[in-house]
């Protein structure tokens, strides 16, 4: 049945409504980043910039090695997405279809790991980090990440590869593949919404990644963006330079939106992947 | 193509859970052979076996002169279509028939030919180019088929490859199937709990119950020389009526008795009764109690006293026929011990 002008209405009034609300505050970050210093602390504030400049989003790259902060964030993501969905896929296998001896206990305890905040687990991880002299390594922040976001990926992974009919592995065994070959060939082209999936979840934590960044990573060539934003100071102490914080925000947050653009149908497809029977 | 010899397989899973208890059988070259039972039985566990997707406790697999109770499935040279088709979502039709050959390194040209024939063989050239969920039921089931066939395996494989299909496309692929058969000469072990499949398919039916066989041999030696009162009851719809030798006696029948009557029982198939509207020498007055008729056939419930039996007559038993006058057909009575449900002669 076709649903009402009316209810159509008010669909897309509270469709409206929610995109409006989610997204208004990039959108002030977006507004902030286009006006001049001056601006940017008047009262009242002004809702579109007087004179709209790009100035800002230069002037991070001038006083701060912003270009590098981007360039390091990156190779720590996706350094972290590939060793996380790597050692994730074959252990959620392992889990998902070996018979491992206290394999249940053992994926328990990985669930457990997820459970402890991250902030109690700094200071051992300094420690640790520090003793194997991965400070200031991108390393450093890879390796933690990793661990962080491997129970969640584990967890996705073997749940989506324990619905993929067993028979089709059988029929794999038979026609000559070996596990390797099965996993290679059958099992990852058939997860591969699922390894998207998590993959952009991980990507976007370890972009955003704010406390282990900011304490295991001290030289400023080795900082990564979100610390880099944080870190952004005007002349004296006593001004903040929101106009360069806000370009920084715009500026790191776009990659992200545009990665999952275009991962956009392979996530609706991992996120509604149970409905459809292989 | 080849010989397939099982000798004493056992398997038990978990700690006591028995699922095969010493099965012992062979499949002759070019032979199709089914193995029959009701849920549960251990059927589908033995193909598993056979095909090495599981291993035996104990006993010995032999495919052509090969021992192969270790050997990983692949190295096998089986083919196996299952149940539910497993075919590969991801893949073409093409690429999902063509597999086999590809892992086995044959050349892309004889891929080809071979996928095109297999794909001819079952109807299959028009679909080629198209995933399998863009198929029916039935076509998925062909190239499930397909996908076995192609590599021209000593032994083809199947678990109940007709279960998922509607009652129509299951007859008409189970004739197919049979002439498919019949055109390759392959060896071929098919698992199924229907019995109009196992007598259809077969050269030879393997008849299981509870992990141990009841029964090998010919649809035919199956269906008329049950060697126990299992495999009498349970080919056969409706099923052989089975009486203690001293009911029939105390009826009035008088058929000879193998032995003393009390340790007896007598069975016969509903088919085989002589029924009667009329009364005639010999024959034994019934009360028909119910009447089923399907159009081709007419079954009976008759009783006489505490005796009740059901009688199939081809064709139409009169509505107001009320009595029915059985006598026993003296050729085809089967014997069975009371207490070994064995068959005796």
């Amino acid at each position: 049945m076709r649903p009402s002008p009316w209810a159509r209405l008010f669909l897309g009034c509270s469709v409206a409504v929610i995109v409006v609300w989610s997204l208004a505050p990039f959108l002030w970050q977006v507004i902030t980043s286009l006006k001049p210093p001056a601006e940017v602390v008047s009262v009242p504030p002004t809702y579109w910039p007087s004179s709209p400049t790009i100035a800002s989003y230069f002037k991070i790259f001038e006083n701060r090695p912003f270009g590098t902060y981007i360039v390091n964030s990156f190779i720590v993501a996706l350094g972290t997405t590939v060793m996380c969905t790597g050692v994730g896929t074959l252990a959620a296998y392992a889990f998902a279809r070996l018979s491992l001896p206290g394999g249940k206990w053992a994926i328990r305890a990985i669930l457990l790991v997820a459970l402890f905040p991250p902030t109690i687990l700094i200071v051992p991880l300094y420690k640790l980090i520090k003793a194997i002299g991965l400070l200031n390594n991108p390393f450093g922040l890879i390796l933690p990440y990793t661990a962080l976001n491997l129970p969640f990926t584990i967890w996705v992974l073997m749940t989506f590869f324990k619905q993929i009919p067993k028979d089709i592995e059988e029929a794999a065994a038979v026609d000559g593949l070996s596990r390797w070959g099965t996993l290679l060939k059958i099992i990852l082209p058939l997860s591969a919404p699922a390894v998207a999936t998590t993959g952009i979840l991980v990507f976007i934590f370890s972009w955003n990644e704010f406390l282990l960044a900011l304490t295991f990573i001290s030289r400023d060539a080795a900082r990564t963006v979100p610390v880099g934003i944080a870190l952004l100071s005007g002349v004296t102490i006593y001004e903040v330079p929101w106009d360069q914080i806000s370009a920084a925000v715009v500026l790191t947050t776009v990659p992200v939106v545009l990665m999952v653009l275009a991962f956009q149908r392979r996530i609706i497809e991992g996120l509604t992947a149970g409905a459809v029977k292989g | 193509m080849a010989k397939v010899t099982v000798k004493d397989i056992r398997k038990t899973f978990g700690e006591t859970t028995k699922v095969l208890e010493g099965i012992s059988f062979e499949a002759n070259d070019g032979e199709f052979v089914s193995l029959l039972g009701p849920s549960g039985c251990g059927k589908t566990t033995l193909l598993r076996i056979i095909a090495g997707l599981e291993y035996a406790d104990s006993g010995e697999i032999h495919i052509g002169d090969k021992e192969v109770s270790k050997t990983p499935p692949k190295d096998r040279d089986i083919a196996m279509v299952f149940q539910n088709y497993a075919l590969y979502p991801h893949l073409l039709v093409s690429e999902n028939i063509g597999m086999g050959l590809k892992l086995r390194k044959y050349p892309e040209a004889e891929i080809k030919t071979r996928t095109d024939d297999a794909a001819r063989m079952l109807d299959l050239q028009p679909l080629l180019d198209r995933k399998p969920a863009a198929l029916s039921g039935g076509q998925r089931q062909r190239v499930a088929l397909a996908r076995a066939l192609v590599r021209r395996p000593k032994v083809t494989l199947l678990d109940e490859p007709l279960s998922n299909l509607d009652a129509v496309l299951r007859e008409r692929t189970r004739g197919e199937l049979k002439l498919l058969f019949r055109k390759i000469n392959g060896t071929a072990i098919y698992v199924t709990h229907d019995q109009v499949e196992a007598m259809t398919l077969s050269d030879k039916i393997v008849v299981l119950n509870k992990g141990r066989i009841q029964q090998v041999g010919t649809p035919h030696e199956i269906y008329h020389e049950p060697q126990n009162t299992f495999v009498a009851k349970f080919l056969g719809a409706p099923p052989m009526n089975i009486i203690p030798a001293p009911q029939i006696l105390e009826a009035g029948f008088s058929p000879e008795v193998p032995g003393e009557a009390k340790d007896r029982l007598l069975g016969v198939r509903p088919e085989d009764l002589n029924i009667s509207v009329d009364s005639s020498d010999g024959a034994i007055a019934f009360d028909v109690t119910l009447r089923e008729a399907t159009g081709a056939q007419t079954v009976l419930t008759i009783k006489a006293g505490a005796l009740e039996l059901r009688a199939n007559l081809s064709g139409d038993w009169p509505i107001n026929g009320l009595k029915a006058f059985v006598s026993l057909p003296a050729d085809k009575l089967c014997w069975f011990d009371a207490s070994t449900k064995e068959a005796c002669s």
